[in-house]
C-alpha cells in the first residue's frame, strides 16, 4: 500500500473513533456552531479538508480502494431504512398522516426539479444531453425531500415546539424519505444509462428487474437468517444480502438505496426474526453514518462557476418547496390537528440519507454534472444544518410562546 | 431445505445480473462478489459440518470454486471471485488478517504459555531439525527422479531444498483460530498448538531471512556478504514488537478511559497496523499478534475486546478463507500435484513424528502426544508470501518453488482444517457437531 493510502486509513480511523467518541456532541463550541457537531457534519469537513479539494491526502486511487466499502454501505443504509417500513406498524397512524408527508415531500420536489430544471436548460449548461440535465434535476429534487429526524430530535428536545407540531414534526421526518427511495427506483429504471455491451431492456423492464432483485433480497434474507439467535451468523447473513444487493444494483447501474430498501421492507414484512435483524443493523447506525459523512467531505469537490449558481439555487428552492409543502398539508390535510401553517420551517433538517442519495447517484450515473451536483448537496446538507434549528425556533418556537 | 432454495436464488440472481450486465472490474463487482461468496459461504459451511469437517473447508471450497479457476475456467464471467474482484477486496481481506492477529495474540494466556513453554519449546526445536531438515533432504533426494526438479543445477537445487524446508514449518494462525472459534475447545491440545503456531511464526520469519541470505551467496557468490540484512531483520521484529506492546497499551488505556464503540476500535486498530506498518518495513500481523497479547495480558479488558471481534468474527474469517481459496492455483496443483501430495505427506509424517518426540520429552499429557500434530498441519498466507519474496529475490529458484509452494499449501488446506478438527475430537476437547446438536436440543419425553 501506497503511504497515501496509509494516510487514508490511519485519518479515517482515528476521525471515526473520534466520532463515535464525542457523539458528535461533546465538544466545546459557540452556539451557533453546534449544531455541526451534533448532527456529526463537522465530518463532512474533516473529509473535505484531507481530499483532493483539501490537503488532497486522499487522491481519486485512493479513494476507489474505499469503493466497496462505500456500496456496501449504502445496502446497509437501504436494508436499514427499508425494515422500518413493517406494515403492522404503519397501519397504526391514519392515512391523512401519510398523505400530510408526501405532499411535503412531493412539492418539494416539484419545486426544486422544475425551477432546477429550467435553470439548467436555460442558464448553466444548456449544451449538455437531455438525459444528464433531467438526472442531474431529478437527483437534486430527490434528495431535497427528506429530513433529518436527528435534528428534529435535537430541536424538540431544545427549544420545545408545540405538542402537535413536534409529534408532526417527528412523523413526516420518519416518512419523508419513502417517496423519494421510490422515486430512486423510478429514476434508475427511467434514466437507465447506457452501459456498451450490456442489456438493453425498456425502463418498465429495469423497473421489474430492481423490484424482483429488491423483494428476491428480501427473501433470500428471510430464507438465510438463522433460526438460532447467533449474532455471529446473523450479522454474516445480513452483511451478505446487503453486499449482494447493493453490488448487483450498483452493476446494473439500478438505485442500491432503492433495491436494498425494498429488501430490507419485505423481510420486515415476512419474517419472525425481524427484530434482531434490526437491532443488529441499528447497532452500526451510528458508526456507519460517521463514515459516510466522512466520505461524503472527500467527494466534495469545487467547480466555481457553476456552483455559485446551483448549490444557492438548491438551498433557496428547497426552503421554499419544504414551506410550500408544509403549508399545503397543514391547510389541506392537518387543519383539525392543531399544526403549524409554518410547519415546514421545521423540516428543513437534512443528514445522512440524503448524502446516501448524493452517493448512490455518483456511483450509478458517471456523468458531466455529477460532481457538481453532489457537492450543491453536501453544501445544502451543511448549511440546513447550520439554518435548521433558528428556522424551526423562528417559526415553531415562537407559535409555542403564544 | 429453506437455506437451500435461498442459496439457489442467490446464484439465479448472479446469472441474472451476469447476463445483464458485462463483468467489469469495479467497487460494485467487488461488493457483490463478497455478498455471494458470504451468503454461499455461509450455507455450505453449516453443510459441510454436517459431514464431520469443519465450516472453513466448506469457505474454502467456495473459494476455489468461484475463484479464476474452476468457474472462471469454464467461462471467464462466471468467475464471481475471479482476479478482479480479489484485487477490489484487498483492504478486506488485509483487515481481515489483522483482525485474526489480533485474536491469535488474544487468545495467549501469559499462564498456559508459562504452563506449557517446555513443551512448546521442545516442538519448535524438533520441527526445526526434523521437519525443515526432513524436508529439504527430500527435496535434495528427489532432485534427480523428480521430473519436475531434473533439470534443476545443483545449487538451485540446494537452495529450492533450504528454502522449502523453511517454508514447510510455517503454520497457519487463522486455522488454528478459526477452528478455536467454530468448536469452543478446552484443553491443552488447543493451547499448546496455538501457542506453537504463534511463537512458530516469529521463528520462520527469522529462520527464512537467514535462509535466504544463504541462497543469495549461494547463486550469486559475486555479490559477497551483507550484514544489511541482518539490521533489516533486527529492525523488523524489534521495531514491531515494541509497536505492538505500544498499540496494545493505546488500545488498553481507551477502553480503560472511553471503552465505547469497541468494533470501531478494532477495526481501526487492523486497519491502521495492517496498512501504516508494512511502510515502515515492520510486521503490521505481528504488531497486531503482540498488541492482543498485551492487551489480554496486562489489562482488565482483554476477555471485552476479545468478546467483541468474537461477535464479528465470522464474516471476517469467510472473507480471508474463501479469497484465500480463491487464490490457490489449481492448474499448478494440477501440473506437479504427485509432488507436491509427496512432500505434504512426508511433511505430515515428520511433523507428527517431531510433535510426538518432543511432546513425550517435556513431559506433556497423552493427549498432547498423541494429537497436537493435527494442529501443525495448515498452512496458509504466510507460506505464500515467503514464497511471492523468493520469486522476487531469487527468480532462479523462485519459479518452481512459488509453484510448489502454491501446490503443497492447497493440500495442505484442503487435509489440515480436517485434520486438525480431528484432533480436537480425539483429544476429547471438543464436541463433533452431531453431539453439540444433540446437547442443544431440549430432552424429549
Amino acid at each position: 500500500m501506497s503511504t497515501g493510502s496509509i494516510l487514508l486509513l490511519a485519518a479515517l480511523a482515528v476521525l471515526v473513533l473520534v466520532g463515535a467518541r464525542t457523539g458528535f456532541g461533546n465538544l466545546p463550541l459557540p452556539a451557533p456552531l453546534r449544531p455541526l457537531i451534533e448532527t456529526g457534519t463537522v465530518f463532512i469537513f474533516a473529509g473535505a479538508l484531507l481530499g483532493p479539494f483539501g490537503l488532497n491526502l486522499f487522491t481519486e486511487g485512493l479513494l476507489s480502494q474505499l469503493s466497496p466499502v462505500i456500496v456496501i454501505g449504502l445496502g446497509w443504509i437501504g436494508f436499514l431504512y427499508g425494515s422500518h417500513f413493517e406494515w403492522r406498524l404503519l397501519r397504526r397512524y391514519p392515512p391523512t398522516l401519510y398523505a400530510a408527508a408526501f405532499t411535503v415531500s412531493l412539492v418539494t420536489f416539484a419545486v426544486v426539479v422544475g425551477l432546477a430544471w429550467l435553470l439548467l436548460s436555460y442558464g448553466l449548461v444548456p449544451d449538455l444531453p437531455l438525459r444528464e440535465r433531467m438526472a442531474a434535476a431529478l437527483i437534486l429534487g430527490i434528495c431535497a425531500m427528506g429530513t433529518a429526524p436527528a435534528g428534529i430530535f435535537q430541536f424538540g428536545g431544545r427549544a420545545g415546539p408545540g405538542a402537535d407540531d413536534l409529534s408532526a414534526l417527528r412523523f413526516l421526518s420518519a416518512v419523508d424519505d419513502l417517496p423519494a427511495v421510490l422515486l430512486l427506483g423510478l429514476m434508475g429504471a427511467f434514466l437507465h444509462p447506457l452501459v456498451p455491451g450490456a442489456l438493453t431492456l425498456r425502463p418498465l423492464l429495469w423497473l421489474a428487474f430492481s423490484v424482483g432483485c429488491g423483494v428476491g433480497l428480501g427473501f433470500i434474507t428471510h430464507w438465510l437468517f438463522p433460526a438460532r439467535d447467533d449474532v455471529r451468523q446473523n450479522s454474516l447473513v445480513l452483511l451478505g444480502v446487503v453486499s449482494l444487493g447493493a453490488g448487483a444494483a450498483v452493476m446494473l447501474r439500478l438505485s442500491p438505496l432503492f433495491v436494498t430498501a425494498l429488501a430490507g421492507l419485505t423481510f420486515a414484512n415476512l419474517s419472525p426474526r425481524k427484530e434482531r435483524a434490526y437491532g443488529l443493523l441499528a447497532e452500526s447506525e451510528h458508526q456507519l453514518y460517521t463514515v459516510f459523512l466522512l466520505v461524503a467531505g472527500l467527494l466534495f469537490r469545487f467547480d466555481w462557476a457553476p456552483l455559485l449558481i446551483l448549490a444557492p439555487a438548491y438551498l433557496l428552492l428547497r426552503g421554499t418547496g419544504k414551506l410550500a409543502g408544509g403549508y399545503a398539508a397543514s391547510v389541506g390535510l392537518l387543519r383539525g390537528a392543531g399544526v403549524s401553517r409554518w410547519i415546514g420551517a421545521g423540516l428543513l433538517f437534512q443528514g445522512g440519507m440524503a448524502l446516501a442519495m448524493a452517493v448512490s447517484f455518483q456511483r450509478t450515473h458517471p456523468d458531466t454534472l455529477n460532481s457538481q451536483v453532489t457537492t450543491a448537496i453536501v453544501l445544502g446538507v451543511v448549511v440546513f444544518e447550520l439554518i435548521g434549528p433558528y428556522a424551526a425556533l423562528a417559526a415553531l418556537g415562537r407559535r409555542r410562546r403564544r | 431445505m429453506r437455506r437451500w432454495v435461498g442459496l439457489a436464488a442467490v446464484c439465479l440472481l448472479i446469472v441474472a445480473v451476469r447476463l445483464a450486465m458485462p463483468a467489469e472490474a469495479s467497487a460494485a463487482t467487488a461488493a457483490m462478489a463478497l455478498g455471494f461468496v458470504l451468503l454461499v459461504a455461509f450455507v455450505l459451511g453449516r453443510a459441510v459440518r454436517r459431514f464431520g469437517l469443519p465450516s472453513i473447508t466448506g469457505y474454502i471450497l467456495v473459494g476455489m470454486v468461484s475463484g479464476p479457476y474452476l468457474l472462471g475456467w469454464l467461462h471467464p464471467a462466471f468467475a464471481v471471485l475471479g482476479h478482479s474482484a480479489v484485487s477490489n477486496l484487498r483492504l478486506l481481506d488485509g483487515v481481515a488478517l489483522g483482525l485474526i492477529a489480533l485474536s491469535a495474540g488474544g487468545e495467549l494466556k501469559l499462564d498456559a504459555v508459562r504452563h506449557h513453554a517446555r513443551a512448546i519449546a521442545f516442538v519448535i526445536a524438533a520441527m526445526l531439525v526434523l521437519v525443515c531438515g526432513g524436508t529439504a533432504l527430500l527435496v535434495l533426494g528427489l532432485h534427480r527422479w523428480a521430473p519436475a526438479l531434473a533439470d534443476m543445477p545443483l545449487p538451485v537445487a540446494w537452495v529450492t531444498a533450504m528454502l522449502l524446508g523453511t517454508i514447510a514449518l510455517t503454520n497457519s494462525p487463522a486455522v488454528t483460530l478459526a477452528l478455536m472459534r467454530e468448536m469452543r475447545p478446552r484443553g491443552a491440545v488447543s493451547q499448546i498448538v496455538l501457542a506453537i503456531v504463534v511463537v512458530n511464526d516469529l521463528v520462520v520469519i527469522v529462520l527464512f531471512t537467514l535462509v535466504l541470505a544463504v541462497a543469495g551467496l549461494l547463486l550469486r557468490p559475486e555479490a559477497g556478504f551483507s550484514v544489511a540484512f541482518l539490521l533489516d531483520l533486527g529492525w523488523e521484529m524489534a521495531g514491531s514488537i515494541a509497536l505492538g506492546v505500544a498499540l496494545g497499551w493505546l488500545v488498553a488505556w481507551y477502553l480503560e478511559r472511553i471503552d465505547q464503540e469497541r468494533p470501531l476500535l478494532v477495526l481501526g486498530t487492523a486497519f491502521v497496523a495492517v496498512a501504516v506498518l508494512p511502510a515502515m518495513h515492520l510486521s503490521g500481523v505481528l504488531a497486531l499478534m503482540v498488541a492482543g497479547f498485551f492487551i489480554e495480558n496486562h489489562s482488565p479488558h482483554g476477555q471485552g475486546l476479545m468478546d467483541a471481534i468474537d461477535r464479528h468474527s465470522l464474516p471476517v474469517y469467510v472473507v480471508f478463507f474463501t479469497i484465500a481459496g480463491a487464490h490457490l492455483n489449481l492448474e499448478t496443483l494440477a501440473r506437479i500435484w504427485p509432488l507436491a501430495v509427496g512432500i505434504a505427506i512426508v511433511r505430515g509424517v515428520l511433523i507428527a513424528l517431531s510433535t510426538w518426540w518432543a511432546t513425550r520429552l517435556a513431559g506433556a499429557e497423552p493427549s498432547v502426544q498423541r494429537w497436537a500434530w493435527t494442529g501443525l498441519i495448515p498452512q496458509a498466507g504466510v507460506a505464500i508470501g515467503l514464497a511471492v519474496i523468493v520469486e522476487s529475490r531469487l527468480p532462479e529458484a523462485g519459479t518452481l518453488l512459488n509453484a510448489l509452494v502454491v501446490a503443497l499449501i492447497a493440500v495442505n488446506q484442503i487435509v489440515g482444517p480436517i485434520l486438525a478438527r480431528l484432533g480436537l475430537i480425539r483429544a476429547g476437547e471438543a464436541q463433533p457437531e452431531e453431539e453439540r446438536r444433540s446437547a442443544r436440543a431440549p430432552a424429549r419425553g
